[in-house]
């Protein structure tokens, strides 16, 4: 456990110490900036609530956490400072939940720092708080998930490139399988009840319901279970 | 691979097994993914298991997303439902696909499909079985979401009511269908008021005379129209049945155009007045915080309906032709409406101190105002008008109390003038009998409907009979009666579904922009009231003006007229241009607050984010260097 609390505290203030960290902070946030006031026109209409934030927040997602995932592992790889790390006296799996929480941590932070879109939408009328709240509990447990399938990308390549290229691609493809036009396009040649399971399986459907102020039990245990499952993947993967 | 393969199957398992146990945390301010008290107290009661059948065509391929949607949202209703009820009340979930048992059972159980538009039907219905009774809502429409758990809840208290609920009548308003005066043999008397058929669906109407000295046993709801002699002995039963926590209906009116008639036909024919044009409920208004004047009329401008009288189109101020806005959208007697006429309607206020939930159903605009009823009979309406000083505050029309009401009797039951031994009062089946005290303050939540016009019940203000094929066609002029039946049905339902309110229908909007708004319309309507007076001087100098002429018999425009028309035109473009200013300093004030924010937030955190970044990486390299240089 200790071990644990050490290499969390190297990994997170190891962030801070490479200029790296400060361009996603700010590139994310200018993402986020643009999305909400000048794609979706948040204060323009004229309702009280980040709805029109958080409808992107998977899209965010699938660039921000590969770019922050992406090196957890390859990197290590490619320096060749695993060896160093295994030869330190921490297990596998420790190291996993340190590197995961660290970078966890990290991305909570940049949700986090879009909390004056709250307060602005506050400042002009009344939103309702609860699901401003139940929206960024939502996001930072569907981060988790999101990093869990990164860190095991980077797991699996030693290229960093790649990394972000696997991540992206199968967080968009479990992004993907919620949008209607998914699901349409699967029932022409599915069957319902298979499209319905598969459509569980999107962050979408489940984010969604969060936004909407609602935290359900299964949304929690689908972010939840999916990070602690790709992470034991992640320890099989590295310890092979 | 094998070791993936397995978490891989945990996984779904996991999942599979948290999809079984539907629990959730409602986040939102109003709970609207949560079934009120209300509902959990009528499940409560339930006696008899009631099973719910739940049709919904969810393997449709062409099915919206909408529907979808709204569907998961009602069955995670039902389940709630469910699990609320302890076991008594059971969900099957039905997906009725085309040409089997299930459509079959659909269609007969009265859930009736919409046509998509591809040509499929889909079916999205519930039906609510009881031993033998059943009830149905024949397609959940998403319109109606806000009253979800309203629909379902009465839908499953429905099949448990075995009786029709009672619904007491006392009425100084001939709603029955009377006599003719002199009717010859053979002669159809004339036809109950429409209202009362909407009524006897749902309800079984008693009917009270207004010399009555009691209510019947076991009315539901109670429904006062009109009210002009009634007697002590009726007034307090009348207050203990609110008092009670039973629902009352009261309908009074400053000026009824239906006794003005009556008045004008006696007058000519007897040349004697009669009463009735008011009524009030005066004792028991003031003990239970109702202010209401029955001399006083209110008149709108903005409502004025325009009425077809021998001189060609007239606008009466006093007839208030309602519209969407005016009609209160939460709350369900009239969400659903979107026109109303009430003629010559007074005003209703309650006491702020009583703590009452107060919901008003349908108010006039701010631009309202009184007028003394008795100035109507010999007032044209265009001086109707000009007396109308609005207020600036929206009037009640109607309203909704609910509280704790305190008796206008705190002494007790009025000693009876009749003798006991009468009859009457000896078969009525007595509410407060002797042995009942009589109460003091209310010992249940009551709930209060005033309604401050009466006219609006009559079919010569709601409906228009058409002669279609030698059948007689009734076609509803607005949405009078479907107000009336509303109110009654609300009412006279489970006293437990009253306290059920509309949901997630109220819109968050911006404030701070709309107070913007509102000054800047207050600012010109000054300005475009200014205009409008110029106006009317300068029109009536040119009135004037011409008169002169017309003395002199001069036709054409005479300098002093051309002058002063011209003196109107500059001043009338530069108030326009002023208007138009205020409207332009308006947008352009919201537009840069809005850009402003947007900037702000643009910017700020990526300051900061920046800024102590450099603080981090600077102190970080001179560390360095310094132990790299010791």
């Amino acid at each position: 456990m200790s071990s644990v609390c050490t290499l969390f505290k190297r990994e997170f203030f190891g962030y801070f110490r490479s200029p790296v960290a400060y361009v996603v902070l700010v590139g994310f946030h200018g993402l986020a900036t643009l999305l909400a006031f000048f794609v979706s026109r948040l204060l323009k209409g004229n309702e009280a609530s980040l709805a029109a934030f958080f409808q992107w927040m998977p899209w965010l997602f699938v660039v921000l956490v590969p770019a922050a995932g992406m090196r957890l592992w390859a990197e290590e790889r490619r320096a060749g400072t695993i060896e160093l790390l295994f030869t330190l006296p921490v297990t596998t799996t420790s190291a996993v939940i340190a590197k995961f929480l660290a970078a966890w941590a990290f991305i909570s932070i940049a949700v986090l720092l879009t909390l004056p879109f709250a307060f602005t939408v506050a400042y002009l009328g009344d939103p309702d708080w609860g699901i401003i709240w139940s929206s960024y509990v939502g996001s930072i447990l569907m981060a988790a998930s999101y990093l869990g399938i990164c860190s095991l990308a980077s797991a699996l390549t030693r290229n960093q490139v790649v990394a972000f290229i696997i991540g992206l691609a199968v967080c968009l493809m479990l992004t993907f399988l919620g949008l209607n036009v998914v699901s349409d396009l699967m029932n022409t040649f599915l069957p319902y009840w298979v499209v319905d399971a598969v459509s569980n399986f999107s962050f979408y459907t489940h984010f969604e319901s969060m936004t909407r102020g609602l935290i359900d039990l299964r949304a929690v245990v689908f972010f939840l279970s999916l990070a602690v499952i790709t992470l034991l993947a992640n320890v099989i993967v590295l310890e092979h | 691979m094998a070791a993936l393969a397995l978490l891989v199957l945990i996984l779904v398992l996991v999942n599979y097994l948290a999809s079984q146990f539907p629990a959730r945390l409602d986040l939102t301010k109003e709970n609207i993914y949560t079934l009120s008290d209300g509902t959990r107290s009528m499940l409560g009661k339930i006696e008899e298991p009631v099973v719910l059948q739940f049709y919904f065509s969810r393997s449709l391929e062409s099915l919206p997303i909408r529907f979808k949607n709204y569907a998961t949202r009602v069955e995670e209703m039902l389940r709630q439902y469910v699990s609320a009820s302890g076991g008594r009340v059971t969900l099957r979930v039905i997906d009725p696909q085309p040409d089997t048992d299930e459509e079959t059972a659909a269609r007969r159980a009265g859930v009736t499909p919409q046509t998509l538009p591809t040509g499929e039907p889909i079916y999205f219905g519930l039906v609510a079985i009881q031993a033998d009774q059943e009830a149905n809502i024949a397609f959940f429409s998403p319109n109606r979401e806000p009253f979800l758990e309203y629909d379902v809840s009465q839908l499953i208290h429905s099949v448990q009511q075995f009786d029709k609920p009672r619904l007491g009548l006392v009425s100084g308003l001939p709603l029955r269908g009377q006599m003719p005066m002199g009717m010859m043999p053979g002669q159809q008397p004339q036809p109950d008021q429409l209202v009362l058929s909407q009524w006897s669906s749902a309800f079984e109407i008693v009917d009270v005379d207004e010399s009555a000295e009691e209510l019947p046993a076991n009315l539901d709801v109670l429904a006062v129209i009109h009210p002009q002699n009634i007697g002590e002995s009726l007034l307090f039963a009348i207050d203990q049945h609110l008092l009670a926590g039973r629902p009352l209906i009261v309908a009074v009116d400053p000026s009824s155009y239906f006794f003005k008639g009556q008045q004008r036909q006696n007058m000519m024919m007897m040349g004697q007045p009669q009463q009735g044009v008011t009524s009030d409920l005066p004792r028991l208004f003031s003990s239970w915080g109702i202010e209401y004047n029955a001399s006083e009329v209110v008149g709108d401008l903005d409502l004025a309906t325009s009425v077809q009288t021998g001189g060609g189109i007239t606008s009466f101020p006093v007839w208030l032709s309602l519209r969407k806005e005016q009609l209160a959208a939460e709350v369900l007697p009239t969400s659903s409406l979107n026109t109303m006429l009430m003629i010559e309607p007074g005003s209703i206020a309650v006491a702020e101190d009583r703590g009452y939930e107060v919901t008003p159903l349908v108010q006039s605009t701010p631009r309202s105002g009184t007028v003394a009823g008795m100035m109507l009979s010999f007032t044209p309406p265009a001086e109707i008008a000009r007396q109308i000083k609005s207020g600036g505050a929206a009037k009640n029309l109607a309203v909704m109390v609910r509280g704790s009401f305190k008796s206008a009797f705190p002494e007790g039951k009025p000693a009876t003038t009749t003798s006991t031994d009468s009859e009457d009062a000896d078969a009525a089946d007595s509410a407060s009998t002797e042995g009942s005290p009589a109460l003091a303050e209310s010992t249940a939540p009551g709930t209060l409907v005033v309604v401050s016009d009466t006219d609006w019940l009559l079919d010569d203000f709601s409906v228009r009979r058409m002669n279609f094929l030698g059948m007689q066609a009734v076609e509803p002029l607005n949405d009078n009666l479907s107000f009336a039946s509303n109110v009654v049905d609300f009412l006279g339902g489970s006293q437990d579904l009253i306290t059920i309110r509309g949901k997630g229908s109220a819109q968050r909007t911006f404030t701070v922009i709309r107070e913007m708004e509102t000054a800047a319309q207050e600012r010109y309507q000054a300005e475009l009231e200014g205009l409008e007076q110029r106006r009317n001087e300068i029109q009536q100098e040119i009135q004037k003006l011409q008169t002169q002429q017309a003395d002199g018999r001069v036709l054409i425009a005479s300098p002093e007229v051309s002058q002063a028309l011209e003196r109107y035109r500059v001043q009338e473009a530069e108030l326009r241009t002023s208007i138009r200013q205020i409207r332009l300093s308006l947008r352009e004030g919201i537009e840069s607050l809005q850009n402003r924010l947007t900037v702000l937030n643009a910017l700020v955190v990526p300051l900061v984010v920046v800024a102590l970044g450099c603080v981090m990486l600077v102190g970080r390299n001179r560390r360095q260097k310094s132990s790299s240089a010791k």
